[in-house]
């Protein structure tokens, strides 16, 4: 990649702090931020965080796994604090993780509440835990808060009804939040990635049409690449460039929603 | 005549929009808990008055049944509810995690649990059309009310969800935007300061919102799903 698109010095001196930095989007977000220079913390709950950071200190970057579950304040807590302690403050929340579930189909009129409760616990209550813990630490350097939502939020989804449901509710908390945090000088805003990711992949494999579908609705013609596409926008939100960007919802999805 | 089934409670705003609704010729059944806010006048209202409990998807099924009972069947249902701790503004700072599962998560899943128990009833009688009611603030974002729009943001993503997975069913899924001081009963501003007052005055939810409410529940906008209407007099004028 080159320094267009890794933004290459731009977050010298940041810490970033990304859940769900273990796979997928998360993980191309972690090596992105990396990329331009800082310092990352990857919390997840599994161990592929820790394989994450080694992908980060393997390229030279500076980074460390810090087992997390959003859902669990005191981890959430746990993650900032090891932030401050290791890199002397936090710059940056990314708050990426989403349930397990999120790439299943459901139907709606039987969605039970063991299922709903599991989407809300990991991108609601994670998100809540995010800000609470991190809300000091951003003010004290001027950072901010990003939110991974979805196109599914902005446009409904019949096949992942409390995907969507919970991708739409961090869109109002982005935007509220936004507003609250604006005098402290915190940034918020989102991110509508539309990625090829492992839960992508699966829906593929499930609906061996999808795809072909899916590219047709992109004007540039393809799913974007988590890497290539998506990181780097996340990156550039990361950084003082994106300064006086706030309660906005970025999509990255190539056109293929083009009325917000 | 149009049957409609209002759950109200919370403040009087499903009153109102029942009474509304009732000027505008369709038959209203007022579905709320009683002794609670809101429910407690509606037998004062026009229509038809089930005191009920709500919080659970099977008493909120049970409600629903009640109301077709009483109307001779059930076209419309409107979700007119509103919590009211999370209509009083406090930083996410002061928030602790019981505050946000009150404001945030319980409103979200009776959003959840009314669409459900809608659709069971609706499809047994051939389609119909579902209104959640929201403040139309929510749109974009107000600041120390972060929990109450997040859970409306979530039940406007989930109302186009439920339009996209039942409209083949003949069920129309849409969102009535109303003007958050007015929704929440508040005397005080609640969005932010600073904005131009809104265009028309300040809307009244029955005269103003109650004929745009009978417009949406009826034929007239059949076309019509997966949409949010704002009635608030012209505030932020979203999308």
């Amino acid at each position: 990649m080159d320094d267009a698109v890794t933004g290459r010095g731009t977050l010298e001196g940041k810490a970033v702090l990304v859940t769900g930095g273990g796979a997928g989007i998360g993980r191309a977000i972690c090596i992105a931020c990396a990329a331009a220079g800082a310092s990352v913390v990857v919390a997840s709950p599994g161990g592929n965080g820790e394989e994450t950071a080694a992908l980060v200190t393997g390229a030279g970057g500076t980074a460390f796994w810090q087992p997390t579950d959003v859902t669990v304040s005191d981890d959430v807590d746990a993650a900032v604090a090891a932030a401050r302690a290791r890199y002397g403050g936090l710059d940056v929340v990314v708050h990426n993780a989403t349930s397990r579930r999120s790439s299943g189909v459901e139907t709606l009129a039987d969605l039970e509440d063991e299922a709903w409760d599991d989407h809300v616990a990991v991108s609601l209550r994670g998100a809540f835990h995010c800000a609470k813990a991190a809300m000091a630490a951003l003010a004290e350097r001027g950072g901010r808060m990003i939110v991974m939502t979805s196109p599914a939020g902005i446009e409904g989804s019949a096949a992942r009804p409390a995907y969507a449901a919970v991708k739409g509710a961090l869109r109002g908390f982005v935007k509220s939040l936004a507003l609250e945090w604006g005098p402290a000088g915190i940034g918020v805003v989102a991110v509508s990635p539309l990625a090829m990711t492992p839960a992508m992949a699966a829906a593929y494999r499930a609906d061996p049409t999808l795809q072909s579908r899916l590219e047709q609705l992109v004007p540039l013609g393809r799913i974007g690449d988590a890497a290539l596409d998506i990181a780097p926008v996340v990156a550039f939100l990361a950084g003082d460039g994106a300064r006086y960007v706030t309660g906005q919802t970025i999509v990255v999805d190539g056109g293929r929603f083009t009325t917000l | 005549m149009t049957r409609v089934a209002v759950l109200a409670g919370g403040t009087s705003a499903g009153r109102a929009l029942a009474a509304g609704l009732s000027d505008a010729g369709v038959a209203v059944a007022v579905l709320g808990e009683p002794g609670t806010e809101g429910t407690e006048g509606a037998t004062a209202a026009p229509g038809t008055a089930l005191p009920c409990q709500l919080a659970t998807r099977r008493q909120c099924a049970e409600a629903l049944q009640r109301a077709r009972d009483a109307l001779g069947g059930l076209d419309a249902v409107v979700d007119a509810r509103v919590t009211p701790a999370a209509t009083e503004p406090k930083p996410v700072s002061e928030l602790d995690a019981e505050d946000f599962r009150q404001r945030t998560e319980v409103p979200l899943q009776r959003a959840l649990h009314v669409l459900q128990s809608a659709y069971r009833v609706l499809r047994t009688g051939g389609g119909g059309a579902v209104v959640l009611v929201v403040p139309s603030s929510s749109m974009t974002g107000v600041a120390r009310l972060v929990p109450w729009i997040t859970a409306a943001e979530g039940a406007r993503a989930l109302a186009k969800a439920a339009a996209r997975a039942w409209g083949p069913e003949g069920i129309r899924v849409n969102c009535l935007a109303v003007s958050i001081e007015v929704l929440a009963g508040s005397t005080s501003p609640l969005d932010r300061a600073g904005l131009p007052p809104p265009a028309l005055g300040h809307a009244d939810l029955r005269r103003d919102a109650g004929p745009v409410l009978s417009a949406l529940v009826g034929d007239g906008f059949r076309g019509a799903t997966g949409q949010t209407v704002a009635v608030d007099g012209g505030v932020w004028m979203t999308p």
